[in-house]
This record gives C-alpha cells, sequence and structure tokens, in this order.
C-alpha cells in the first residue's frame, strides 16, 4: 500500500514474565523485533491493524484466554498468523487453535529453532496475504466503478458466454453488448479476455467471498 | 256478864285494827256459838242450882282467861304479821328485780319499783296495761307463746293443788327471755331502747280463785351484752381455730409430704449406696483413696489387675508407691491446685508392682468427713487407648500420605506445567546466549543478564520439584515449628498453575508476626491444598462473566489459635452437601475420592485444631481451620 512498507514485527502476549523476557531476547537476538504484553487485553489496545508481524500466543491466561483473544481478532477482521505456545499438549486446546485459523500449536519447553522458523513463515504468510489483499482490493475498486449493466454483462462473460448468447439473455442487441464489453475491458484495465477472467477468479478465490459480494 | 265479855271480845276484835280482818271472822264464830249458847240457856239458868251456876261461872272465867291468852297471842301474831308485811312491802319495792303481777289475759295488776324504772313507767301508769306492749315486736310471738304455755300447762296443776296450798305446788317458773320496748310504742319521745330481760313466771291462784302470773323480770342487758360479746368473742376464736385448723392440717399436710420425700430420698440414698458399693466393686477404674498425707486409706479390687498390688497390700502406704509423677503437687499443697487438679483428668504414669510403667488417666476428686479431707484417686489404665491412638495416628499418617500421593496425581499436570515454564525459559535464555555469542561483536553485559535469569529460572523449576517430592515423601514424621504464612504460599506455589488455568484471582489477607505454630509441615500444606483446590472446583461452576476470586486469610484468634481461612466467592454449599460434605466418600466431584475434606479434619484434629466452614448459598464458601500456638516441643 504505503511506498515504504514497515518492518514486521512479533507480538507476544504470555501472562508469564519469565517467558515473555526470555522469548523477547530470543526473538531480538535473531534480529527481529518484538513487542510483548501481559494480556490479550493489553495487546488488543495496542495493536495496529496496518502493522505487519505475527503473534505468538499462551493459551491459559487470566481474564481473556489465547483462545478468546483468536476469536476477538477474527470478529475484528484481523488475519494476524498466529503461532500458540502452551504449556500443555492438549490436543482439544490445538485442535480448536488449527481450526480457527493458527499456524503452528507449540508446546513449552520448544525447539527455539522450530519456532523462530514458524515465526519467519508466518511473517511470511503475512505480507503476501496483505500483498493479496492489497491486489484484490485494486481489482475491487475497478469492479465498484462498473455500471449496473456492465457488471451483469461481466459475470455473463465470466461464465464463459458469448456476445450472442449475452444479448440473448440481457435482451439487448449484441451491439449493446459490445459497447459494454469495451467499456469493462477499458475500466478493468484488461488486455484480453484472459486476463478479465484471471482478474475476476483472483479475487474471488483467496478470500472466501462469493461472486455475489464482488459484483455488489 | 256473858254479853259484855261477848262484847269486849267482840271489841277487841274490833280494834284488831288492819290485822283483824282474819281474826274478825273466827271471833264472829265464837260469838255466835256462844250466843245460840246463851239462848238455849236462857231457861236453864234459872233451873240452875247455884253451885251450877258457880261452876258454869267457873268455867266461863277459865274461859274468859283462856281467850284473854288467846288474845294476847292473837296481837302478837297481828305484830308479826304486819312487821312481816311491811318487810315483804318494802323488800317488794326495793327489790333489784321487777315484779309483776299479771291477771290470766296478761294485764299488769301490780308491779315494783325496779319493774317501773325497767319499763319506763310509773307503777301507776303501769296498772291495767298489758305487758305484751312492752315486749318488742320481735318477741310478740315468744311472748304469745311463753303466756299460753304458762296458763295450759298450769290451769291442770293449779286446780289439783287447791288454792290454799298454791305454795306447794310448784307452778310454772319457766324462764324466759324477752326483749323489751322499754317505752310504751306509742309514747314517741323516748326512743327505742331495748332491753334484754329474763323472766321468772309462776302463775298462782288468787283467793278470788283466778290465776294471777307473777313475773319476775331481770334487766339482763348486761349479761346479753357479755353473752354477745362473748359469742363474738367465740365467732372470732372459732375462726380462728378454723384458720388455725386449716393451717395445720396444711402443715401437716406438707410435713406427710415431706416426710414422703425424706422416706423416698432415704430410700434412693440406700438404693445409690448399694450402687456405688456395686460400682466401687465392680469398676475397671481403680479408686484409690488418700488422706492429706497421701496415705493409701482405701482401694478397690481394679486396683490389682491396674498395679498388680492386693487393696490390702496397699493400706497405708504412699500413693507415690504407685504414681512416679505423685499427684502431689495439685494434691494439697495449696488449695487453689487442688481446685484445679479435682475434676480434670490427667495423664500420669503409674508403676506396676513387676516395675513396668502403666499410662494411666488419673481423675481426682475431693471429700472430707468431720473436718478430716481425702482425695478419691480414679486411675485408669489407658495402654490400650494408648496403644489404639498411636495406630491411629500411624494410619492417620499413612492414609494422609496415600492421599497425597492421590492429590499429586490429580496435580501433577498443573504442577508440571508449573515446571515448564522456568524449562522453557531457560531454553529460550540459552538459544538468545548463543545467538549473542555467534553475533559478531557479542555484548557481554546482556549475556551475563541473560545467564544470570536463566539460573534463576533453574532454580525455580527445582524449587518446584523439591516442593513436589516434599510433599510425596512418605512421610515426614517429626514435627517442627514453622511459620503459617510460609506453608500456605508453599501450598499456594502447587496449586499456582490451577488458578491461572481456571482465570481465579488470588487474594492473600495474611497477618504479618504470627506466632510459630508446632506442626507437620506437609500435613498442614496438605489441608491448605484441599481447601484451595476445592475452592478452585467450587469457583469452575461459576459463569464465565463472573470474576473468579480466591482469598487465603490467617490471623491469631482470642485463645491464641492460629486460624487459616479459604475463602471463595463460587456458588457455595447446600443445605444437603453441608450435611454429608465432611464425611469420608463424599464428593461433588467427577473424579474425586471424596477423602480431601474428610482427611483434612482429621489432620488437622491430630494437631489439636479444628476445622469447619461457613457458607452462604450463592455467595461462596470459607473453610477455615485453626491450630494452637501451645503444642510447642516440650509442651503436652
Amino acid at each position: 500500500m504505503g511506498v515504504n512498507k514497515p518492518t514486521p514485527i512479533v507480538y507476544l502476549v504470555d501472562d508469564e514474565f519469565s517467558i515473555r523476557d526470555s522469548l523477547t531476547l530470543l526473538i531480538e537476538s535473531t534480529g527481529q523485533a518484538v513487542r510483548s504484553f501481559e494480556s490479550a487485553e493489553a495487546f488488543l489496545n495496542n495493536y495496529d491493524p496496518e502493522q505487519p508481524g505475527c503473534l505468538l500466543l499462551d493459551v491459559r491466561m487470566p481474564l481473556m484466554t489465547g483462545h478468546e483473544l483468536q476469536n476477538e481478532l477474527s470478529k475484528r477482521d484481523i488475519n494476524i498468523p498466529i503461532i500458540f505456545i502452551s504449556g500443555h499438549a492438549d490436543i482439544a486446546d490445538s485442535a480448536k487453535a488449527f481450526r480457527a485459523g493458527a499456524v503452528d500449536f507449540l508446546e513449552k519447553p520448544f525447539d527455539n529453532a522450530v519456532l523462530l522458523e514458524r515465526i519467519n513463515e508466518a511473517i511470511e504468510k503475512d505480507l503476501s496475504f496483505r500483498e493479496e489483499f492489497t491486489k484484490k482490493n485494486l481489482i475491487q475498486e475497478r469492479i465498484n466503478h462498473l455500471t449496473a449493466r456492465e457488471k451483469e454483462v461481466l459475470s455473463l462473460i465470466v461464465k464463459s458466454h458469448s456476445n450472442k448468447e449475452s444479448a440473448k439473455i440481457l435482451n439487448i442487441s449484441n451491439r449493446t453488448v459490445d459497447v459494454h464489453r469495451a467499456s469493462i475491458m477499458e475500466k478493468m484495465q484488461a488486455e484480453n479476455i484472459a486476463e478479465l477472467i484471471t482478474m475476476v477468479m483472483y479475487c474471488e478465490t483467496p478470500s472466501s467471498r462469493s461472486k455475489a459480494e464482488i459484483f455488489r | 256478864m256473858n254479853k259484855s265479855l261477848i262484847r269486849d271480845l267482840n271489841a277487841k276484835n274490833v280494834n284488831g285494827g288492819p290485822a283483824g280482818s282474819f281474826l274478825s271472822q273466827h271471833s264472829e264464830a265464837i260469838l255466835k256459838q256462844a250466843e245460840s249458847m246463851l239462848r238455849h240457856s236462857k231457861a236453864d239458868i234459872a233451873k240452875m242450882s247455884t253451885e251450877d251456876i258457880q261452876k258454869l261461872l267457873f268455867e266461863f272465867q277459865v274461859q274468859q282467861i283462856e281467850l284473854k291468852m288467846q288474845n294476847e297471842e292473837l296481837n302478837r301474831a297481828h305484830l308479826e304479821l304486819t312487821a312481816s308485811r311491811d318487810n315483804y312491802a318494802l323488800l317488794y319495792d326495793l327489790s333489784p328485780v321487777g315484779y309483776l303481777t299479771l291477771n290470766e289475759t296478761g294485764i299488769i295488776q301490780k308491779a315494783n319499783i325496779a319493774a317501773s324504772t325497767l319499763l319506763g313507767h310509773t307503777k301507776q301508769e303501769l296498772i291495767n296495761k298489758r305487758f305484751g306492749e312492752f315486749v318488742h315486736p320481735s318477741d310478740q310471738d315468744n311472748y304469745y307463746l311463753f303466756l299460753r304455755s304458762l296458763l295450759t300447762l298450769n290451769t291442770g296443776q293449779t286446780f289439783n293443788t287447791g288454792i290454799n296450798d298454791s305454795s306447794r305446788s310448784p307452778t310454772q317458773s319457766k324462764c324466759q327471755y324477752f326483749k323489751l320496748c322499754t317505752n310504751s310504742p306509742q309514747s314517741q319521745d323516748k326512743n327505742g331502747i331495748s332491753t334484754y330481760v329474763e323472766c321468772y313466771a309462776r302463775v298462782v291462784c288468787n283467793d278470788k280463785n283466778s290465776l294471777q302470773i307473777c313475773l319476775a323480770i331481770n334487766n339482763i342487758n348486761e349479761c346479753k351484752q357479755a353473752q354477745d360479746t362473748i359469742a363474738r368473742l367465740n365467732e372470732q376464736l372459732e375462726e380462728t381455730i378454723r384458720k388455725q385448723t386449716n393451717q395445720l392440717i396444711a402443715s401437716n399436710l406438707s410435713l406427710m409430704k415431706k416426710v414422703e420425700e425424706l422416706r423416698r430420698s432415704r430410700h434412693q440414698l440406700v438404693e445409690r449406696e448399694a450402687k456405688l458399693n456395686s460400682i466401687f466393686n465392680a469398676s475397671v477404674e481403680g479408686i484409690i483413696t488418700v488422706n492429706t498425707s497421701d496415705i493409701i486409706v482405701s482401694a478397690n479390687a481394679a486396683v490389682e489387675t491396674i498395679f498388680g498390688y492386693k487393696p490390702q497390700e496397699l493400706v497405708g502406704y504412699n500413693i507415690s508407691k504407685l504414681m512416679r509423677s505423685s499427684p502431689k503437687e495439685t494434691n494439697h499443697c495449696c488449695l487453689p491446685s487442688t481446685f484445679e487438679s479435682v475434676g480434670q483428668i490427667r495423664e500420669i504414669e503409674g508403676i506396676h508392682k513387676n516395675g513396668s510403667i502403666v499410662p494411666l488417666d488419673l481423675s481426682i476428686a475431693e471429700f472430707s468427713i468431720d473436718n478430716a479431707h481425702y482425695f478419691t484417686n480414679i486411675v485408669r489404665d489407658v495402654s490400650l487407648r494408648k496403644y489404639r491412638e498411636q495406630q491411629d495416628k500411624e494410619h492417620l499418617d499413612e492414609l494422609a500420605h496415600v492421599t497425597r500421593l492421590g492429590l499429586m496425581g490429580e496435580m501433577a499436570s498443573g504442577i508440571a506445567h508449573e515446571v515448564n515454564q522456568p524449562l522453557s525459559a531457560i531454553s529460550s535464555y540459552a538459544q538468545a546466549s548463543l545467538n549473542l555469542i555467534n553475533a559478531e561483536n557479542p555484548d557481554l553485559a546482556k549475556l551475563i543478564e541473560i545467564l544470570h535469569k536463566t539460573q534463576q529460572q533453574a532454580l525455580r523449576a527445582g524449587q518446584i520439584i523439591h516442593r513436589m517430592r516434599e510433599f510425596v515423601k512418605s512421610h515426614s514424621k517429626h514435627r517442627s515449628t514453622a511459620d503459617v504464612n510460609c506453608l500456605i504460599h508453599e501450598a499456594v506455589s502447587l496449586c499456582t498453575d490451577e488458578l491461572k488455568q481456571n482465570g481465579i484471582k488470588l487474594i492473600f489477607e495474611l497477618k504479618n508476626n504470627l506466632p510459630p505454630i508446632y506442626v507437620d509441615h506437609v500435613q498442614i500444606e496438605q489441608v491448605i491444598i484441599n481447601l484451595i483446590r476445592n475452592s478452585i472446583e467450587a469457583l469452575q461452576n461459576l459463569p464465565a462473566k463472573q470474576q473468579r476470586q480466591l482469598t487465603i486469610h490467617s490471623r491469631l484468634t482470642l485463645n491464641d489459635g492460629i486460624q487459616i481461612r479459604v475463602k471463595d466467592n463460587g456458588p457455595g454449599i447446600d443445605e444437603e452437601q453441608r450435611q454429608k460434605i465432611l464425611t469420608p466418600f463424599y464428593t461433588t466431584k467427577t473424579n474425586g475420592m471424596g477423602m480431601g475434606l474428610s482427611i483434612s479434619r482429621s489432620l488437622v484434629e491430630a494437631h489439636e485444631g479444628t476445622l469447619n466452614f461457613d457458607s452462604e448459598p450463592g455467595k461462596g464458601a470459607t473453610f477455615y481451620f485453626t491450630l494452637p500456638t501451645r503444642n510447642q516441643p516440650n509442651g503436652r
């Protein structure tokens, strides 16, 4: 989005001081930036969704637990990758975490190399996600600029209907379809039909947006 | 001559004065006789010889003398009679008794002064008045009956006896009381003051052959008053007597009751004595009576089984023969200590005949007979109990250990997590250190700091493991002094993870500078852990929104005990649970044994403490236990 991308930050939420302290030192020693919080609430109050990074999250904490924080972030449409760290190798806990989209679930004490690797992976994931997200937003923006009739024509093109078929369905002349099509190609900045279809498909897939949403 | 004599005689007779009425009748008869004789002999006299005439004259002379003598006699009699009559009249009038003469119809014929005074009228006024007028209206009937009975009863008698001899026939003289109106009812001016009189009546026949009632009236007012007073006094007396009789009856009844009670209590005494005797002889406890010098006065049969001596072997000996720590110091040296020892049960050591030591319970009772004090020492052989107590204690220790192992099993996961924290930190610190060392310009100061932190975490992990090991050790047989707040912290350290996992806020309210307690550390920690874990369990039932809170509180109680309270704001204990909660094998947990609280209570009681709980359903529960601070190593 911006010209100079902010450096990713590893967020760390654990109520245990020794864990926060030791992990901060460890991660900092690899050159990553770290911000640690002793509670989920403190994290929520300080987190900037625009800031790329990942979250190391303890499962058991007083007041808001790791799972609860995960749900809260999802509710707020925040997609920061989460790596759970827990003192208990509880299958139920880990299943829950993965179902909700966690990157990994590590049991304390963990292999530091694995942790650091997962952190890197998570950051990568976040960065690429953010990139895709930006792209999609761009395409969506273009779609939003189409007229209602153009959107109808586009949806028929994506469904591989020919000009003739489209004219029939929409009960308009072939010629009119041609005019709309040219306008769509121009507004979507597509070189050809293949590229146009790829754009629309790309906008559909990664997130769970349906066509209805796209052509709102 | 004759005639003149007779005239003389007549004249004399006529001159007889007031007393001559009877006499004149008599002399009249003689005169008539003499005249008839004279008439008859008129002719004869002429025919008579002188001799005869002289003879007759002589006779006449003799007769004349006789007559003179008779006349003199009559005169004398007349005088006497007059005097007597005057006397009578005087007596009649002046008599203090009122006399009245009534005719048959009750009309007053005659009255004396006393009677007139009584009736309040002059004699003249009274004559021809009805006596009945003076009788009080209330007594009129009585008066009528009195009068009637007087006359009817009298008639027969009177007629039978004749007039002359009326004095011989004792006419009715019935005594009757009347109340009189001392004035006539007509006269208004004299107020109706009543006089009580007593009447004696006599009915006589007068010379006109009509009945007369002689009435003697006696004023008995005073007498009556006296009688009334007496009657009143009598009544009072009777009343008093009645009252006193009643009182006497009542007191008699109560006395009888008392007698009955006494009889009963005597019976009870006899019964009690018999019972006591049988108890004395059959008692399993040794009963030894000593005097103030500790010399044995009596002992029962049980003494032989306890000490091996026969009772007769002991009498006369000092009780120190039987007891190592003689009850002397408490027995009699000073009064307060006696009172202290009396009624209390002390544990002492007795000496058997064979020299072995017998643990005894001793209680002392004091009694005195005729100013001599005695002490009854009741001793019970408690070897068996001691043995059982020891066994119980060992059992409890074992049970405590087993439950501790169970507890540790339940807590293992939490403790493992607790250990994992420092281990995890150590691992990260170590990696960070390695990374630092591998850097181009290692920051040594930072490295030292990290290593120092690593060491601290290692120690922390070690401590947790050490505590855990201590906790599951078979048993620390020895008690030692401990600071109760330290015990609380150690117990809590084994539960921190569980508290955290359940989002429970832990609050300490610990009183500083509490006196040390002398306890088995592990067992008391076990109790605290049990209480904390119960609270955690209870708090899990609380709705997620509500803040779970657990407070641990320590303080000094009024009687120098130390109280530890574990309070939660969970749902509390309902009535049904309340009854069973301290009993073994009762549990509300799905995987609990139900031994926690039961064992905890036994452990606290083994430390001579008490464990209890309060609960307000819906607001939480507080479990608390109190331990004595007096149980020092050199204490009991």
